[in-house]
């Protein structure tokens, strides 16, 4: 029967659904690249789309519904749905919604369904039914008063058991893919928005002079409150060329903090006569006489979007030098500020600052400058650090145990003991807190740990780094799980049930007298669990790597002094790093169990605690 | 040249969040440890609620040590 046995109602349905989720995933995302209006044309684009097929599926069911007159039903159908689509979209044009958001959030429909189309046909070559069955039966039960009751109904028969499986794997499959594109888009959007971009901590890797030059342009110089300068300082040269550090490697200069201090004259002179000429930023709106440093963004900048772009990201400022740690340089007697140009990477020389081990990143890089690779390619490289080693270790999962379990075998050998005890202990720690419960909600909070295990130890492998030491990882991961808690709280105790919960389940009037105080506590309570979901991860990895190349860079500064060979002092902070490591991710993934369970219907009379 | 109070504070500030961090794991792993020894069969359950309250308590130590690091660009 070819390909129609999965083109029927269910299959719409659930192209529906994913559209409607990776809409609104997306349309997030968008959120970062074109605005609040991009975004919100993206996820009126993907409604509009979805509420249409919703609308052509009733349409199509009406009209084969063996009854007179389809011609007219036919016709009054698309005259009502023809206009009133074409009505919403004129709408949102004149609403000023871009148009070609709106168009990409309107195909995303069809990618999804090409998509699902392919992965069952592919899935099907593999000899795998994924959902078929499940789709038949329903098929077969909803429809059963019309004609087409035809010869699938042997389907219906065995299909639960596959059902079964083939929606564990559809659901493994949404959570990997929507942690797939929650961890990798935020920075990647950032992008846009300067100093952000250029990730947190590692862009110590890739510290470039003029990168310090706006930073502290931006940031220091409006604290600093040195006086006695003769020349006036970057001023606030628009931070947003900090962004463009990422390829900007040409301008690596050498020299750490200290030798900043001193500042070589020679330096000095060589920053001076650039900035006038070739300043790309010098008509920016702070008003900053002469940006020195110049001229190192402006060979840069062949590379980035033009300056404009940026130009209107100068309220992040405080954000920026916020989150440019170690990169301001001081100033030195002469009145000049030097940047600091940074030996990141290889040697651990300490510049004061976070230090990171070089990773296999930065040695690729290493090799490729020398080979002429493009400065963006190389940028991009950078850029997107993190995301790399999150697909590593997604890579790794999924090779590790597609591996372990392509043939399962009663007695079990060793990659598949390793896998099935790993995942048997999850699964039985998790059941002791969410119960029977667990079964539903094991595939999210197991990705979650297993996920967040695998990043956090890749930072423990030579030339391995651990996404989860950036901001840029953490926090998405903590807004899937605040998401998916909302989403579970919304379907599972329902708005009415959820918001009495928000309130405190007031029963008696002191607990109605309660509301105004408990709403607000619990309003916040809420907002702060992905925060303090995603610092604590943060935080405690990025302590531990920082510690980590720390006492590796002692090790290097001790050879000379113990008879030419290394101690390895940060050897018993590895073994802190494997078990911390180990209970951070159990502590992410449990109190996202912990947060599914106070909103499951029974589960809110204990562990109230946060 | 000026002497910028950050640099005391940082540290001091990291100290004494450390130090509260500190003596709240202390409490709690001996609330644990007790319950445990009292009642060996409920271990599991226990050291479950003794590591999410360790989190909450160390959390307050992490945050003190983000803002350490974000401050640091000011110093």
């Amino acid at each position: 029967m070819g390909f129609s046995g999965s083109l029927d109602k269910d299959f719409l349905r659930r192209v529906e659904r994913t559209t409607l989720v990776l809409g609104l995933v997306l349309g997030l995302c968008v959120a970062a690249i074109a605005g609040a209006r991009g975004s919100a044309a993206f996820i009126t684009g993907a409604a509009i789309s979805v509420v249409n097929l919703a609308a052509i599926r009733f349409i199509v069911q009406k009209v084969i519904q063996p009854q007179p007159q389809v011609g007219f039903r036919l016709a009054m159908g698309l005259m009502v749905k023809v206009p009133a689509l074409f009505a919403i979209v004129f709408l949102c044009m004149k609403v000023g919604l871009p148009l070609t958001w709106l168009a990409a959030g309107f195909s995303l429909l069809f990618v999804v369904l090409l998509g699902k189309v392919l992965s069952t046909l592919a899935l099907r070559a593999a000899g795998i039914q994924v959902s078929e069955p499940r789709a038949k039966r329903t098929r077969h039960e909803g429809d059963s008063g019309t004609t087409q009751n035809d010869g699938t109904s042997q389907g219906a028969s065995n299909g639960t058991s596959k059902s079964a499986k083939g929606r564990l794997m559809g659901t493994a499959g949404t959570v990997g893919l929507l942690l797939l594109l929650g961890t990798p888009l935020l920075p990647s959007l950032h992008g846009k928005q300067e100093g952000w971009t250029t990730k947190f901590w590692t862009e110590q890797r890739s510290v470039l002079a003029a990168d310090a030059a706006n930073d502290l342009g931006a940031g220091t110089d409006a604290h600093a409150g040195t006086d006695a300068h003769t020349a006036p300082s970057a001023g606030e040269v628009p931070a947003d060329a900090a962004h463009t550090s990422d390829t900007a490697h040409t301008a690596r200069t050498a020299g750490t903090q200290e030798q900043a201090h001193t500042a070589p004259a020679d330096l000095l002179a060589q920053h001076e006569p650039a900035d006038q000429s070739n300043d790309p930023h010098s008509t920016n709106q702070q008003g900053h006489d002469a940006p020195p440093q110049e001229e190192h963004s402006a060979d840069e900048n062949q590379a980035t979007p033009p300056a404009g772009v940026h130009t209107t990201m100068e309220t992040e400022k405080g954000t920026i030098s916020l989150f440019n740690p170690d990169k301001f340089p001081k100033r030195n007697e002469h009145g000049t500020e030097e940047a600091h140009g940074g030996e990141h990477g290889e040697g651990h020389d300490d510049h004061g600052g976070v230090q990171h081990f070089p990773n296999l990143l930065t040695y690729a890089i290493g090799i490729m400058r020398p080979l002429g690779v493009s400065e963006t390619v190389i940028g991009y490289l950078e850029k997107y650090e993190n995301l790399i080693f999150a697909l590593i270790a997604t890579i790794i999962l999924g090779l590790l145990t597609s591996r372990a379990m392509r043939k399962p075998e009663m007695v079990p050998g060793k990659l598949q003991n390793l896998i099935e005890y790993l995942f048997g202990g999850y699964y039985e720690f998790v059941r002791g807190v969410l119960g029977d419960e667990a079964k539903r909600y094991i595939p999210f909070v197991g990705t979650l740990f297993f996920y967040i295990w695998c990043m956090n130890w890749m930072g423990l492998v030579p030339g391995g780094h651990s996404p989860t030491a950036s901001p840029y990882v953490t926090f998405p991961l903590a807004i899937c799980v605040f998401l998916y808690v909302q989403y579970i709280a919304l379907t599972r105790l329902g708005p009415i049930k959820y918001l009495a919960h928000l309130a405190g389940d007031p029963k008696d009037p002191v607990g109605w007298a309660m509301v105004p105080l408990m709403l607000p506590l619990h309003l916040i309570g809420e907002l702060a669990k992905p925060l303090s979901l995603a610092l604590r991860l943060f935080g405690n990895i990025m302590g531990e790597d920082t510690l980590l190349a720390l006492f590796a860079g002692l090790v290097v500064i001790a050879i000379p002094h113990v008879g030419g060979f290394g101690i390895p002092f940060h050897l018993p902070f590895m073994f802190l790093a494997l078990l911390a490591s180990t209970i951070q991710a159990l502590v992410f993934s449990l109190l996202a169990t912990i947060y599914i369970s106070q909103v499951l219907p029974h589960g809110h009379d204990e562990e109230h605690a946060h | 040249m000026e002497m910028n109070l950050l640099g005391v504070g940082l540290p001091l500030g990291l100290g004494f969040a450390a130090l509260g961090s500190g003596i709240g794991l202390g409490n709690a792993v001996n609330g644990a440890m007790q319950a445990m020894g009292r009642q060996p069969e409920a271990h599991g359950k226990i050291q479950v609620s003794m590591i999410i309250g360790m989190a909450f308590i160390e959390a307050l130590t992490i945050y003190a040590f983000v803002t350490v690091f974000v401050l640091q660009a000011k110093l």
